[in-house]
């Protein structure tokens, strides 16, 4: 049986953890949830965790034990993936084409080229329409 | 590679046959094949193990946005390499 594949980006990802002043809580942690009950296929690119223990570190001042603590905890949730040359062409068309960062455009890469949907709250990605909502991912 | 005896109830064996019938392979093969799906699919009980222990290690930490912070670190990542 095949089931759709949802890929998340760091902004997404963070919300699974942290919910203090954040948006789409709720539906972010559908997510992971939908992936435990086997509804869903989930993708993790591994530049997550360097997106989430810079955010982490530099914006919030979280501690070293923390950060580590987190990353453990989302490698153990599903182990990231690294992108394949494909995914890295891609990419790299869609940062060029859209005005996107290479890591942006990335997450867009991996959901395109395998088919799922990008669960992403970035407004660049939105507004470039290569990604959908948390609450959309699993419609 | 070693053998095992394993107890299977006898209508999950009809309908394991069944298959290994149709896509022309042996009980074998099938039910390792099936083992080692099992084994790489998520477990849901490890998966909100380790949520919880997410969760519990940034308790501390006060309010903020991920999607906005997120966003914060690309364009500053992107602002240096445009200065680069």
């Amino acid at each position: 049986m095949t089931r759709p594949l949802v890929v998340v980006d760091a902004s997404v990802v963070l919300k699974w953890f942290h919910a203090a002043g954040e948006g789409a809580v709720a539906p972010a942690r559908a997510i992971v949830e939908a992936f435990a009950r086997r509804q869903i296929d989930l993708v993790v690119l591994d530049l997550t965790i360097y997106e989430i223990g810079d955010v982490l570190v530099r914006s919030v001042g979280a501690g070293p034990k923390a950060i580590a603590a987190v990353l453990d905890a989302l490698t153990e949730i599903c182990q990231p993936v690294t992108l394949s040359g494909p995914e890295r062409t891609t990419a790299a068309r869609l940062a060029s084409e859209r005005g996107l960062t290479f890591h942006a455009a990335a997450y867009a890469a991996v959901a395109q080229e395998r088919g799922g949907r990008l669960a992403t709250v970035d407004r660049a990605l939105l507004a470039a329409g290569l990604g959908v909502r948390p609450e959309d991912a699993l419609a | 590679m070693v053998k095992v005896l394993v107890s299977i109830p006898d209508e999950l064996l009809e309908a394991i046959d069944a298959a290994v019938g149709r896509r022309g392979t042996t009980r074998s093969a099938f039910l390792r094949t099936a083992a080692r799906d099992a084994l790489a699919a998520p477990d849901p009980v490890a998966i909100r193990a380790a949520v919880g222990r997410g969760r519990a290690a940034i308790a501390g930490l006060g309010a903020f946005e991920s999607g906005k912070l997120i966003r914060a670190s690309r364009d500053a990542r992107d602002a240096a390499a445009r200065r680069r």
